[in-house]
């Protein structure tokens, strides 16, 4: 009996995963095809850059789905609809004017009707019920009584002892709607009577801008995950977690040309881990950078090696892998001067990058 | 004749990270050659490409997924040379 529970539920996350993953493959087509168009339209002379990016993009996404990683894919596919995004905006703004010379309309004669709102075919000002249609010979008032006297006649009122309370939503049937998005928040307390939210947050949807668990309108750090009371991050004496980054007070020390962790290093990491720990969804890409001295080759393998050290690190610690890129930039980014023994030293570092939340 | 199997095994296993890390090699000086005949100005598309795909190529030899960062690192280098080319003003294929 168990292993034929065990066996259901092993087919139906199967189904569920194959069903995400044609979704996916689904989307990275529309999304080719989509980008291609854009680059015909003048795209690829407009925003080579971001055309390059998003094809290079779905060329990554496909390559993760084959490896069965939906998650990394979907990744990808969000970086192709930003750069495809951007491309479109500005291809539209950057593609060749063309102007149409247009004939000149001739004005029309100006025509002097008597109103009608109500279109029962007597003029507003012979009309004794202007907004509700009736004959003329009732003044263009209905033959059929309107009995809660909301202006809709009994023979179309679905509610015809309930006047419609005319908010707006579903105005034409009669009936008063006082709840219209049915959250159990009357219309009249509800900040949002049209999209349904708990009493707690007014009636409002709830929203969890920063992914952390801890809804916006509890989380005095709406934008920046964190954890229980406040939704802030927790406060650190080594590290700060900012919207882009996590923020590391003291360098990552090496041993001397090598690229292994120097052991008073650990409790800087350790609180790196710690964070990571309290944001489960967020990725990280942790970035090796050196200073000019010594070859260009051997300082990028050095600051490659450095990365992958410090992400070893992490996941020995507990953090999962696939939440963690390291790549080392070499001396292609520096942040200061490296003429001067201060702008070296500052251009020696290891960065976390939040690069995505899941 | 079984210990030098093991051993032949062994050396070709860890030949991975040492292949890879060639080839990337080769593809940052490709693309620093294109950007030195001024691809970023006549061969933006494809040098940004070729960016791309070697960034990708470190990402995955940091995963040890290291035949997929070499054949990253393989595109890196054609779409590099390419933009070289298309910055020097020769004819060139188009990158794919």
């Amino acid at each position: 009996m168990r292993g034929a529970i065990g066996r259901l539920l092993l087919a139906g996350l199967l189904a569920t995963g194959c069903a995400s993953e044609s979704r996916l493959r689904a989307d990275v087509a529309a999304t080719r095809a989509e980008t291609e168009k854009v680059r015909r339209n003048g795209g690829e002379r407009c925003n080579p850059r971001e055309i390059a990016r998003a094809e290079a993009a779905l060329a990554f996404a496909d390559r993760e789905l084959d490896q069965g990683n939906s998650g990394a894919a979907e990744d990808h596919l969000d970086a192709a609809h930003q750069n495809l995004h951007r491309a479109s905006v500005t291809a539209e703004q950057c593609a060749p004017k063309t102007v149409t010379v247009r004939e000149k309309a001739e004005k029309p004669a100006v025509i002097i009707e008597k109103a009608d709102r109500d279109g029962d075919g007597v003029p507003d000002l012979d009309d004794a019920c202007p907004d509700v249609p009736g004959p003329k010979e009732n003044q263009g008032c209905p033959l059929v009584k309107d009995s809660d006297g909301d202006g809709i006649p009994d023979d179309v009122d679905k509610c015809p002892f309930d006047p419609e309370d005319k908010d707006g939503f579903q105005d034409e049937d009669g009936c008063p709607d006082p709840d219209n998005d049915h959250d159990g928040v009357v219309d009249a307390m509800d900040a949002c009577p049209n999209n349904p939210g708990p009493i707690e947050n007014q009636g409002c949807p709830v929203l969890d801008r920063d992914g952390d668990g801890i809804v916006d309108w509890l989380d005095k750090c709406p934008d920046v995950p964190g954890v229980a009371p406040d939704g802030c991050p927790r406060k650190f004496k080594l590290i700060e977690v900012k919207k882009d980054r996590i923020e590391i007070r003291q360098q990552v020390h090496f041993a001397t040309g090598r690229f292994k962790v120097l052991k008073d290093s650990f409790p800087l990491l350790d609180q790196v881990v710690q964070a990571l720990a309290d944001m489960p969804r967020v990725r990280v890409r942790i970035e090796g950078h050196t200073d000019t001295v010594g070859g260009a080759a051997a300082n990028l393998k050095l600051s490659q090696k450095r990365a992958e050290a410090v992400r070893a690190y992490l996941v020995k610690k507990g953090i999962d892998g696939a939440r963690l890129d390291a790549v080392g930039y070499g001396p292609n980014r520096p942040l200061a001067s490296n003429r001067t023994e201060k702008g070296r030293a500052q251009n020696r570092r290891t960065e976390f990058r939040i690069v995505a939340e899941k | 004749m079984r210990p030098l199997l093991a051993f032949a095994t062994l050396a070709l296993a860890g030949c991975g990270p040492v292949r890879y890390t060639g080839v990337l090699w080769d593809a940052d000086r490709e693309i620093a050659a294109a950007r030195a005949a001024g691809a970023a100005d006549r061969a933006p598309y494809e040098l940004t490409l070729s960016e791309e795909y070697l960034h990708q190529a470190k990402v995955l030899a940091g995963h040890a997924r290291y035949d997929d960062a070499g054949d990253y690192g393989h595109r890196a280098i054609e779409a590099a040379r390419v933009a070289h080319q298309k910055a020097a003003g020769q004819a060139a294929p188009e990158v794919k």
